[in-house]
C-alpha cells in the first residue's frame, strides 16, 4: 500500500482533532506500540470508531502501512462505504461467512499483508457485540499466532468507546476514552489454549488505572 | 486596559521566575512533577491572555471549551446507562446555550439549566421509557451540568458585564482578578503547604493540603487582592481584602468538593490532557464556586446599577 494525501489529510484535519477533542484519547504505554510492521495488533471491539482511533495513534508518516482486517460483506457492499474503507482505511476485507464449498484461506490477505510487513488491527470476537462487553474470541488469530510465531501480537484494551458510539446506533455522543497498550506476545502460538490466554492478557490491562 | 496589560506581563514574570526557580532547584529538593507542571503553565497563561485580552468570542468560544472538557471528564467517570446517551447528548447542547445566555446577560441564564433543563431531563428520561434507574441518572447529569457549565458561565457573564459597574478596566479586569486570585491561590496552598507542613486539614480527601497551606493561601490571597483591586476592582481595600479570603476560602472548597467526586469514583486524576496537573476539571476546580460567589459579591456590596 502506498501513501496517499487524501487519507493523510482526513486523518490530519478529521480523525486525529476527533480523537483528541471529541473522545479526549489517553494512552497507556504508547512506546509499546510497533511502529514498524510486520505486527498484529489485537483490541476488544465495541464500536465502529475502535479503528479510527487505533490508527490516529500512528504518526501520519507510518499511517499506509497500518490495515484494519473487517468483514467484507458488510463493508464492501455500498459503493461509498467501500470507496471509503479500501481507499481510506484500506481495510483487509475478509469473509466472515463461508459457504460449504471452501476453497481458500479466509485469512490469505492476512497473511500477505505480514508478508509485505504491514501492520494488521484484528479483531478477535469478530463483531461489535453488546456496548462494552468482550464478546467471545473467534479461532482466526489463534491460526495466525501458530503459523506466524515470530510476528508480534500487540494485545490492546479499548475503554469507552461501546459508549460513544455503540452497534446499531447513529449518534455520536462524546466520552473519555482509553486505550491500554501491552506487552507484545511472541512464540505463544504452540500454547493450548492460546484464545483465553490472549483474552487474559486484554481482561488484564482493562484493570490498569 | 494599561492595567490588564501590566498584570498580564507581571504574570509572565513571575512564570518565568518559577522556572529558572525549578531550573536551578537539586532534583532532591524538586518534587517531581514540577517541571511538567510549570510546563504546562506555559501553554496555559498565552492561551488564557491571548483570548482573554481578544474582547471577543474567542473568550466565549475558550470558555465554552473548558466547560465542554470538563463536562465530558465528569460524564466518563460516573457510572451512566446506554439509555443516557440521548440525556447526556441533550446536556451537551446546552452548553453553548448556556454561555450565550450568561455572554448576553439574557435572564434566562439564571433559570435555563437550573430549572428548566433540570425538568426536561427528567421528563424525557420517563417518556423514553428509561425508568429504572432513572433518578440517580438524572440527578449525576444535573450535577454536571451545575457543576461544569451553569458555575463556569458566570465567568461569561462577568466578562461583558456593563460599564454602569465602575470597574476600572471593566469586565475583563473582573475576569482576570478572578482567575488569577483563584489559580494563584492554588500555587500559594501547594507553596505554604510544602514549606511548612504540619497536621492535614482533610486527609480523607486530600492528602496533600496542610492547615498550615490553607491559612497561608487565605493570607497570600488577600494581600494579592488588595494590591489587585486598585487596577481592577470597585471596592474599598477592606472590601478587597475580605473578598480575597472569601475567594481563597471558595476556591479550597471547590478543590475538595472535586477531590470529594473523585474519591467517591475511585479515580486520581478525572484525565491527562493537562499533563502533570490531571484532567480540566482538576485545573479549574477551584472556580467553580469562586465564581458565583465573586458575581453574588459584587451585587450585594457594589453601589451603582447591575
Amino acid at each position: 500500500m502506498r501513501r496517499n494525501i487524501l487519507r493523510d489529510l482526513i486523518f490530519i484535519l478529521f480523525f486525529k482533532p476527533l480523537t483528541w477533542i471529541f473522545l479526549g484519547l489517553t494512552v497507556n504505554h504508547r512506546e509499546r506500540l510497533p511502529l514498524q510492521g510486520p505486527a498484529i495488533l489485537v483490541a476488544n471491539h465495541n464500536s465502529h470508531l475502535d479503528t479510527i482511533v487505533l490508527m490516529s495513534l500512528y504518526p501520519i508518516s507510518r499511517l499506509y502501512q497500518v490495515r484494519p482486517v473487517a468483514a467484507a460483506e458488510y463493508f464492501m457492499t455500498n459503493p461509498y462505504l467501500k470507496w471509503f474503507c479500501s481507499c481510506i482505511l484500506q481495510i483487509i476485507p475478509i469473509q466472515r461467512i463461508f459457504s460449504r464449498m471452501r476453497t481458500q484461506d479466509p485469512l490469505e490477505k492476512v497473511t500477505q499483508a505480514l508478508q509485505r510487513n504491514e501492520i494488521v488491527i484484528f479483531y478477535p470476537e469478530g463483531t461489535r457485540g453488546e456496548p462494552e462487553q468482550m464478546g467471545e474470541f473467534k479461532k482466526g488469530i489463534a491460526h495466525l499466532a501458530r503459523q506466524y510465531p515470530q510476528v508480534p501480537i500487540v494485545p490492546i484494551y479499548l475503554q469507552g468507546l461501546g459508549k460513544v458510539l455503540p452497534k446499531g446506533k447513529l449518534l455520536m455522543v462524546p466520552f473519555n476514552v482509553k486505550v491500554v497498550i501491552g506487552e507484545p506476545l511472541m512464540n505463544q502460538g504452540d500454547r493450548q489454549d492460546f484464545l483465553g490466554y490472549l483474552r487474559e492478557q486484554i481482561t488484564g490491562l482493562s484493570k490498569e488505572g | 486596559m494599561t492595567a490588564v496589560y501590566l498584570i498580564i506581563t507581571a504574570l509572565f514574570g513571575f512564570l518565568a521566575l518559577a522556572s529558572g526557580v525549578s531550573f536551578f532547584l537539586k532534583p532532591q529538593k524538586r518534587p517531581a512533577d514540577l517541571r511538567q507542571r510549570i510546563l504546562s503553565w506555559w501553554i496555559i497563561l498565552p492561551l488564557f491572555s491571548l483570548t482573554l485580552i481578544s474582547q471577543s468570542f474567542w473568550f466565549l468560544l475558550l470558555l465554552c471549551f473548558i466547560s465542554f472538557m470538563s463536562f465530558k471528564e465528569f460524564i466518563s467517570v460516573i457510572p451512566t446507562r446506554q439509555g443516557d446517551r440521548i440525556l447526556i447528548f441533550i446536556a451537551y447542547l446546552a452548553i453553548p446555550a448556556q454561555f450565550i445566555f450568561s455572554w448576553k446577560h439574557n435572564t434566562e441564564f439564571a433559570h435555563f439549566i437550573s430549572i428548566y433543563l433540570f425538568l426536561f431531563l427528567a421528563i424525557l428520561a420517563i417518556t423514553l421509557g428509561e425508568i429504572k434507574g432513572m433518578l440517580v441518572s438524572v440527578a449525576t447529569i444535573y450535577w454536571g451540568l451545575i457543576l461544569t457549565v451553569y458555575c463556569l458561565s458566570f465567568l461569561a457573564y462577568l466578562y461583558t458585564i456593563p460599564v454602569s459597574v465602575r470597574a476600572p478596566a471593566g469586565g475583563i479586569g473582573l475576569v482576570l482578578y478572578l482567575v488569577v486570585l483563584t489559580q494563584l491561590n492554588d500555587v500559594a496552598q501547594y507553596c505554604w503547604g510544602k514549606l511548612i507542613g504540619g497536621p492535614k486539614i482533610l486527609p480523607q480527601v486530600s492528602p496533600n493540603k496542610t492547615i498550615a497551606g490553607f491559612l497561608g493561601g487565605v493570607l497570600t490571597t488577600a494581600l494579592l487582592s488588595i494590591a489587585l483591586s486598585i487596577f481592577l476592582l470597585p471596592f474599598s481595600l477592606a472590601q478587597a481584602a475580605f473578598l480575597g479570603g472569601l475567594i481563597a476560602l471558595c476556591g479550597f472548597l471547590g478543590d475538595i468538593l472535586v477531590s470529594g467526586i473523585k474519591r467517591d469514583m475511585g479515580i486520581k486524576d478525572f484525565s491527562k490532557l493537562i499533563p502533570a496537573h490531571g484532567g480540566m476539571l482538576d485545573r479549574i476546580d477551584s472556580l467553580v464556586l469562586a465564581a458565583p460567589l465573586f458575581l453574588y459579591y459584587l451585587k450585594s456590596f457594589h453601589v451603582g446599577g447591575l
